[in-house]
């Protein structure tokens, strides 16, 4: 054999967690989970739409579409053909630094499903036929999730506005004139430097041996030769030293309030921090800013907070539907309001008690199925470079205190980092930075 | 009451879910919205506890609890650590037995209503889903809304919330569900807190529906400015459990369930006009729709619903072939383990059989009945069930855009509606 063994963790109770390196660079995490017969078979790849450049957005996500179609074993519609016969599903995900392929299969199939893989790790054809059909469809794709879709527009705007250096500016799907003009020689060599051993994390959570598991992931991948990719070197993001606003007039029943304030990527101390802030601000029925808006003042049909898990510095995004017929200006300053008590005064000792104990339930359920255990530990392995920080993650939200709270709520949720998007759908736009 | 109970040790979680058979088709004509508003009411304030005080306990806890309904149930459900279980447990106690059932609150929940109303206003998927299941059946009593409209939300009174209340949860109705690190002694001792309910079940409505119109409708859901078209279309078919249900399964999945489906290789692969195109049938204690949906842009969405008609037709014709019958029949019966993975998949697998009065294991036989099917039967099934003359097609549009061209398909009813009048 020519693994690696590297690390062993324990999951839950009784979940052993292994990771082994391939000769090749290839990352393999497995867990045996004997409680169900099937089991989650993940590839991620070190790649989304950060490894994209201005005029070829888009171009990660496109893979996700071209990536379930023709090999040079397998015919048009086959790979899906194979996994649906066995009672298996199969999907994929894009996101700014990772994309991951997932199969849910009966664990017989394992053999099935890394031959699979391993034959599109390296053997996809990019016939203009498939590339045509595809761009058809991702173009529907995001006429459905940007265009028609408010929340998705805004979302968009967003961080359109708020990033102006990093690729964190453009969209997972792309600009639209740029799927329409993404071309296969692009394609092909997008290819060849990102969907490679030494770029890619495969993680198993379910019902195999692992002796069975190692065997045939060297049999199926250790031929595909490294690529030699290099981490991308990204123009860091300039620090946002004024408030920016942007209004827009749509076609909705309810106005939307957005602000992103700038935030440390995941990997940052700060991170889990702000993370636990996000949860006390808006994380709950009873938090301050959800009691406030939606509760006691009604001005508001729904508030989330969320911390993007980036690798590099992102946004903490606080959205708002508002109720019909109130005034965005009301509920910006009450957001404003509810940020500086939690900053500066207010007693938020038994909201610390609250969170600790949301986040780990929170934490538990995202671990309740097989698939969501490897998504964890795939995305951990692939941002962090290392599984365990899930753990690690989840011993830290556990130690937060009152002065951590404040202090990264004074530092990070600062009024001249934060972009502001405003949807209204009255005739009055303005736009102003 | 019945007490269903799931060990699993593998987690600190435990969920449990308290279920009733009383649903939204309890509510009398013209009331639409009651049974949820009565039962979120319900989670605002205790005999115990304010409505503030309520959240701060439950949120304290790191616990999640809330309502769901179906037509023919409705469930309060939690989520807790193990070492809270006792704590949230007699919070969902104090609410089935002791709601406070306030003014103040009633209004403002008549007032978040129409709030929501607002919110799915701006989701042309969730407008597709609403419309069709308004017009799909007229007269039916599922063809009623669950959430309510402005109208009925803003006319409940707080005495017909009062006077429902007590007989969401009768004692005879009650499934309670317990899914984690819990013995079954244990679970019967904390069924055995639940109190004795003063109210009686409410009578199971006539789940009959009435004759059906014939012929195509279009109902054009008007809504400014769409790039796309929201499609959502179909009829009525056989209850969940019915005789035929497990064939028209097999012919569902074929049809628009997976992506080898017929659906999703003509418009996805083939025409490339949508994301997605699938078809799906409503599982309920009584008859429901079978529902075709996809979202092609709105130059081709004329061509894409013809299509979809054609195959449709089809379908009814000729029905499955060989082919699609194994492979489909495969797919079911692989994909069985994965709907019973989980502790909460087998528990809700067992309540749902409780709910609809299903025989004991009728989710784990699943598998063996879909091996015992055959082609003919698939294919009579569908031959009696499906009806491609008599198709209800709700569209979210552009009027101004996509009537003219639609038009231009031949439906025996065309009917425009604003997509705020409903």
């Amino acid at each position: 054999m020519s693994f690696t063994l590297d690390v062993e963790s324990t999951m839950g109770k009784h979940l052993k967690v292994k990771r082994h390196h391939l000769h090749n660079g290839l990352t393999l995490i497995s867990a045996v989970d004997k409680s169900a017969p099937i089991l989650a078979y993940q590839t991620w790849f070190a790649v989304g739409s950060r490894n994209e450049s201005a005029g070829s957005t888009g171009m990660a996500h496109f893979f996700e579409h071209l990536m379930f179609n023709q090999t040079k074993s397998l015919a048009l519609g086959e790979f899906d053909r194979i996994i649906e016969a066995t009672g298996g599903d199969s999907n994929a995900a894009t996101w700014n630094d990772w994309t991951y392929y997932r199969n849910n299969i009966p664990a017989e199939e394992l053999p099935m499903i890394v031959k699979l893989e391993a034959e599109r790790m390296t053997d996809l054809l990019l016939t203009p036929e498939v590339v045509e059909a595809e761009r058809e469809v991702v173009m529907n794709e995001r006429l459905e999730r940007v265009d028609d879709d408010i929340d998705g527009f805004a979302s968009e705007e967003l961080f359109r506005h708020a990033f102006q250096s990093h690729p964190y500016h453009w969209p997972t799907i792309g600009w639209m004139s740029d799927i329409k003009s993404l071309s296969i020689p692009q394609m092909e060599k997008f290819y060849r430097q990102y969907y490679s051993p030494d770029n890619a994390i495969i993680v198993v959570v379910g019902d195999f041996e692992e002796a069975s598991l190692l065997s045939l992931i060297e049999s199926h991948y250790g031929g595909i030769p490294a690529s030699g990719v290099q981490t991308t070197s990204l123009t860091p993001e300039p620090a946002q030293v004024q408030e920016r606003v942007f209004s827009f007039q749509k076609e909705v029943s309810s106005p939307r309030l957005l602000n992103g304030y700038k935030s440390p990527g995941q990997g940052h101390p700060d991170w889990p921090l702000l993370m636990f802030t996000s949860s006390l601000l808006a994380g709950s029925a009873s938090s301050p800013l959800y009691r406030k808006l939606v509760i006691e003042e009604e001005l508001a049909s729904s508030v989330y907070c969320d911390l993007m898990p980036f690798a590099d510095p992102s946004l903490l995004e606080i959205s708002v539907t508002l109720t019909r017929d109130s005034d965005l200006d009301t509920v910006q300053a009450m957001v404003d309001d509810c940020i500086a008590d939690i900053a500066n005064d207010a007693d938020i000792e038994s909201e610390i008690t609250k969170v600790r104990n949301l986040v780990e339930t929170e934490f538990w359920s995202g671990l309740s199925t097989m698939d969501g255990k490897a998504e964890a530990l795939g995305h951990y392995q692939c941002i962090h470079g290392d599984f365990d920080k899930l753990f690690v993650m989840a011993d830290q939200l556990a130690s937060v205190c009152t002065e951590d709270v404040r202090r990264v709520t004074r530092t990070y949720l600062q009024k001249d980092q934060r972009t502001v998007i405003r949807i209204v759908p009255e005739d009055e736009v303005s736009s102003q930075t | 009451m019945k007490t269903i109970v799931e060990p699993a040790y593998e987690t600190p979680l435990v969920s449990f879910q308290i279920s009733s058979r009383t649903g939204t088709v309890n509510e009398p004509l013209g009331k639409e919205g009651l049974v949820c508003h009565a039962a979120e009411l319900g989670m605002r304030g205790t005999q115990n506890l304010s409505r503030a005080e309520f959240d701060e306990k439950i949120d304290s806890l790191g616990a999640s609890m809330c309502f769901s309904f179906r037509r023919d149930s409705m469930a309060l459900s939690a989520t807790c650590l193990h070492r809270h279980l006792d704590t949230v447990f007699s919070l969902a106690v104090d609410v089935l037995s002791s709601p406070t059932l306030s003014g103040d609150e009633h209004e403002k929940l008549q007032r978040e209503s129409l709030s929501d109303l607002d919110e799915m206003r701006d989701s042309d998927a969730a407008l597709a889903a609403r419309y069709f299941n308004r017009h799909f059946h007229p007269g039916y009593i599922y063809c009623r809304t669950a959430i309510g409209t402005e109208r009925t939300i803003s006319e409940l009174t707080l005495e017909e919330v009062r006077e429902l209340y007590p007989r969401l949860f009768p004692d005879s109705n009650l499934v309670l569900g317990i899914a984690g690190p819990i013995s079954e002694s244990d679970a019967e001792a904390l069924a055995a807190t639940l109190p004795a309910s003063g109210g009686s079940a409410l009578p199971l409505p006539d789940l009959t529906p009435p004759q059906g119109p014939s012929g195509r409708r279009l109902i054009l859901v008007d809504k400014p400015g769409r790039k796309q078209c929201q499609v959502a279309m179909g009829h009525l078919m056989p209850a969940y459990g019915s005789d035929r249900f497990d064939a028209l399964r097999v012919a569902e999945v074929a049809f628009g369930g997976m992506f080898s489906s017929r659906l999703m290789q003509e418009i996805r692969v083939n025409q490339a006009w949508s994301y997605g195109a699938s078809c799906n049938i409503y599982q309920a204690r009584g008859r429901h729709a079978l529902c075709i949906t996809m979202a092609p842009a709105a130059e081709v969405c004329p061509a894409a619903i013809a299509k979809v008609m054609e195959m449709y037709t089809g379908l009814h014709a000729n029905g499955i072939t060989a082919d699609e019958f194994d492979f489909t029949r495969s797919y079911l019966v692989g994909s069985a383990a994965f709907s019973r993975a989980t502790p909460t998949q087998r528990l809700y697998g067992q309540i749902q059989e409780e709910l609809y009065s299903l025989p004991k294991g009728y989710g784990d036989g699943f598998a063996q009945r879909i091996k015992a099917l055959d082609l003919s039967r698939v294919n009579a099934a569908l031959a009696e069930s499906t009806k491609p003359k008599d198709l209800c097609v709700v569209v979210v549009a552009s009027a101004d855009t996509a009537l003219a061209k639609l038009e231009t398909l031949g439906f025996d009813s065309v009917e425009v509606v604003d997509y705020t009048s409903y």
